[in-house]
């Protein structure tokens, strides 16, 4: 194949397509990974944004291009902005709930919280509605802006009435499973590994995300997995040291 | 495209509670001088990693593991 090598309308119509329907189908897939973000309030990142803007770059040229070496540089310049933004978008999601999940796992490693004050904290558990099912929410209510109280009245519900050992069974699969999935996608990447399906991927996200939620609904434990950093800011071990 | 649909577990107001958490949370951060993750940083926080890579032995069990070990040379 050579400079000189051409594209005829009908063919360049047809990439044109092919590329067309990438974006709208890699669209709907960045729609639902968003979806997921939004769910346990995290920041969908920007260098998804960009590899998604930088596709239509590529999509832009194939207009003006008519030799079969730069139309297919950009065809695949496509698809690879597309790839990576998707995959960027899983493991970036599946690393964040992974690092919370994990301090849960040994939260007693990870986590301390002041006993002397556990009236304090069960004063306030006893004017929060438990009942409710965001209960972080309703501590939150009860405790004001003083998010030290927050944290540690979190971490005294979790120790006493939300931690068990069936729930350390599950958070710890639940991590194994995110980690072993996050490792799939990255070996993916050394391999260039290219599934058939691009939903792949996607929809092993989406399990993994519907598994979480409806095995850590009923204790209450997935409400608390946003508030994580917050309470490893305020009564992390590590934090507790350094200051 | 036929998929798994995601679960609507949280509600609109469990969502914007949550989005709030992560912001206090980024906002402490800053304050400690650790970059604002906001939209980007596809590193996941150092100053989580610091507690959990010391203790972290990596525990996979999984083939993938095998398999790369394999592919690398890696001794356990």
């Amino acid at each position: 194949m050579n400079q000189t090598e051409i594209y005829g309308t009908d063919e360049i119509a047809l990439i044109k397509k092919k590329c067309a329907d990438s974006i709208y189908e890699f669209g709907r897939m960045f729609q639902i990974m968003r979806e997921l973000y939004e769910g346990f309030g995290m920041y969908y990142p920007k260098e998804c944004n960009t590899n998604y803007r930088d596709s239509w770059f590529h999509y832009r040229k194939l207009y003006v291009k008519k030799d079969k070496i730069s139309v297919l540089n950009e065809k695949y310049g496509l698809e690879e902005h597309l790839l990576r933004d998707v995959k960027d978008a899983q493991i970036y999601f599946l690393q964040q709930l992974g690092e919370w999940l994990m301090l849960w796992c040994s939260y007693k490693k990870y986590f301390y919280y002041d006993r002397t004050d556990l009236p304090k904290y069960i004063a306030i558990l006893n004017h929060t509605a438990l009942e409710e099912k965001n209960w972080v929410a309703s501590v939150w209510k009860q405790c004001g802006s003083d998010r030290k109280l927050f944290a540690s009245t979190c971490l005294y519900q979790f120790e006493n009435n939300i931690e068990s050992d069936m729930l350390q069974v599950k958070l710890n699969e639940l991590v194994c499973g995110i980690k072993n999935l996050i490792l799939d996608l990255r070996l993916g990447g050394v391999d260039i590994y290219r599934p058939t399906d691009n939903t792949y991927y996607l929809e092993k996200c989406i399990s993994m995300y519907n598994n979480l939620c409806l095995s850590l609904r009923e204790t209450g434990m997935l409400y608390l997995i946003s508030a994580t950093e917050l309470i490893w800011n305020e009564c992390g071990k590590k934090n507790i040291e350094t200051n | 495209m036929e998929r798994v649909a995601v679960e609507n577990i949280f509600t609109d107001e469990d969502k914007r509670f949550n989005r709030f958490l992560v912001d206090c949370a980024l906002e402490s951060q800053q304050k400690k001088n650790i970059p604002d993750r906001r939209g980007g940083k596809m590193s996941m926080g150092n100053h989580l990693e610091y507690g959990l890579l010391k203790d972290r032995n990596y525990d996979f069990t999984s083939e993938v593991l095998t398999q790369f070990r394999k592919k690398w040379g890696i001794s356990e």
